[in-house]
């Protein structure tokens, strides 16, 4: 028997008298609950009639509301106390990247070795016929050494180090990869590098710092990352680059 | 329909309350300091991350009409050698061999041989092939490194140092500078005047660089060890902020030998108080 039924019944089981009470008292209460949109006026008072429908809709639109401040609160919270992880913050910073290829492979120090090497840059490029920019201050200079870097797995040179000083006692430090390659040792000059310019026709990221300047750039399928130190004036390395890549 | 709104909101803001705490308390347990220990063992490889990895707990950017820097070091600074393969865990070993190699200079039988610095400048060298290895793997055994425990204690690494040391007929002294829970500038200025490298043993590194342009700063701080380290003070740095001529900030740091191939110099702020296990002023003579 359905809910509407039995209440029937039981209105209908009462004496007659409290029988038409009851029914009088639903009757108007069905009416009051009626669905209407004007405004009633009992006396001086002005109430705003609202149907169940209405009343239904209103609350399901603030549990909605509620859920949403919760998850909004949710996602302030882990954005303002999470710490942000370097990769994000830093692949967010367009200005500081060389054009990369797709298939850039990231070396870690776990990925490789580092051996002092007696070849130098030049003898590198000699022996391995490749196209590399050097500094050939080799035999006046009173100090360069070598270092490269080597793939653990396969014995394959990823990176050469070059430290060598000028004439003038500069101590130049010159990194070079293929440009496919980036070796964790270079990353801080994505951090430095943030001043652009234009040299022969080679877009150079650099920075002059007080004790330290920095610049990189991609050259004929390779990468280079040039560091100076004990520069007798401010544009030194500017004056090196030129050098370089005339 | 009947919905207690009432009722439903309450359980909304309670489950909302206790997401939000939930989350706070797993981010903060991952970012919360390492544990406090007195084993110090970032490694070569291994346990040490990558500036790829690097986690970066701040990020900001001073601006300033003038900036005025002091800056009170170690003459020529220090070597800035970096780890060698096969030993793992072997930051005590690498602090050791920066400090034996800048005293090397003044007391050359304590690197038979072989010269450390350049004789045109006076500028320290990197790594060799033979001799500061060979440096590396005798502190490596003499601070019994991965012996105990993994890595080094600090007892161990002030010893094994001090043993070398005496193996060469010189002594050797610690001044123990660190007052509370950070390291005492005053004494660390005091060291680098006095031409004596610090050892610092790090809870964790949270190093920093400061990258200049003209009138800002942009100076961010990144976890660069996952492990406790032990690395060497050669440089008190301080910057001083100014508009105009009011000073409105100044910030000091200990300029560090990390004693990590990924990045062999960098900033620790001296009035952290999150950092510093120990710090001892070296001498040799």
């Amino acid at each position: 028997m359905s809910r509407a039924s039995k209440f029937h019944k039981l209105i209908e089981e009462q004496n007659p008298e409290e029988k038409k009470a009851l029914w009088k008292r639903l009757e108007s209460r069905i009416e009051s609950e009626r669905e209407f949109d004007n405004i009633e006026s009992e006396g001086e008072v002005l109430v705003m009639s609202r149907s169940r429908t209405d009343t239904t809709r209103r609350n399901i639109l603030i549990i909605v509301a509620a859920f949403m401040a919760v998850v909004l609160a949710l996602c302030v919270t882990l954005f303002v106390v999470k710490p942000f992880n370097s990769n994000s913050a830093e692949n967010g910073d367009n200005k500081n990247e060389i054009e990369k290829p797709d298939d850039t492979r990231y070396c870690t120090v776990n990925d490789y070795s580092t051996e002092i090497s007696k070849i130098t840059i030049k003898q590198y490029a000699a022996d391995n016929n490749l196209e590399l920019l050097y500094f050939d201050y080799y035999e006046q200079s009173e100090y360069y050494a070598d270092t490269q870097y080597v793939l653990s797995e396969t014995q394959e040179v990823i990176c050469l180090q070059e430290e060598i000083y000028d004439s003038n006692y500069v101590d130049i430090n010159l990194y070079v990869t293929d440009d496919r390659t980036e070796v964790d040792v270079t990353k801080p000059f994505d951090n430095h590098c943030i001043k652009d310019t234009v040299i022969n026709s080679v877009k150079i990221k650099y920075n002059i710092e007080p004790e330290k300047s920095y610049a990189k750039f991609t050259y004929k399928g390779h990468r280079y990352y040039l560091s100076v130190e004990d520069a007798p004036k401010d544009g030194y390395i500017l004056g090196l680059l030129e050098t370089l890549l005339n | 329909m009947k919905i207690n709104v009432r009722k439903s909101l309450c359980w909304f803001v309670i489950f909302g309350i206790l997401l939000n705490v939930v989350c706070i308390f797993n981010v903060g347990l991952k970012s919360s300091f390492a544990e406090t220990t007195d084993r110090y063992s970032a490694t070569y490889g291994g346990d040490a991350p990558t500036p790829y990895e690097y986690t970066v707990v701040s990020d900001e950017t001073v601006n300033y009409t003038r900036r005025e820097v002091v800056t009170v070091n170690l003459v020529n600074n220090a070597p800035l050698y970096t780890p060698i393969s096969g030993l793992d865990n072997g930051c005590g070993s690498v602090a050791g061999a920066i400090v034996i190699g800048f005293y090397d200079k003044y007391y050359e039988d304590l690197i038979p041989n072989y010269t450390t610095y350049l004789p045109f400048n006076g500028k320290y060298k990197g790594n060799d092939a033979t001799y500061i290895p060979k440096l590396m793997r005798e502190l490596y055994t003499l601070m019994r490194t991965n012996v105990d425990d993994v890595g080094v204690s600090r007892d161990d690494c002030l010893n094994g140092l001090k043993a070398y040391v005496q193996g060469k007929n010189r002594s050797l002294e610690y001044e123990d500078i660190k007052n509370s829970n950070k390291v005492d500038y005053n004494s660390f200025k005091r060291a680098m005047n006095e031409n004596k490298p610090v050892l610092l043993f790090c809870d964790k590194t949270v190093s920093y660089s400061v990258v200049s342009s003209s009138n800002s700063d942009r100076i961010v701080g990144a976890v660069i060890t996952s492990t406790a380290h032990i690395v060497v003070g050669y440089e008190y740095y301080e910057v001083n902020y100014y508009n105009g001529n009011n000073l409105f900030r100044t910030d000091r740091y200990i300029r560090i030998a990390t004693g990590l191939s990924t990045v062999n110099v960098h900033w620790l702020k001296i009035d952290a108080t999150d950092w510093c296990d120990g710090a001892y002023a070296v001498n040799v003579k």
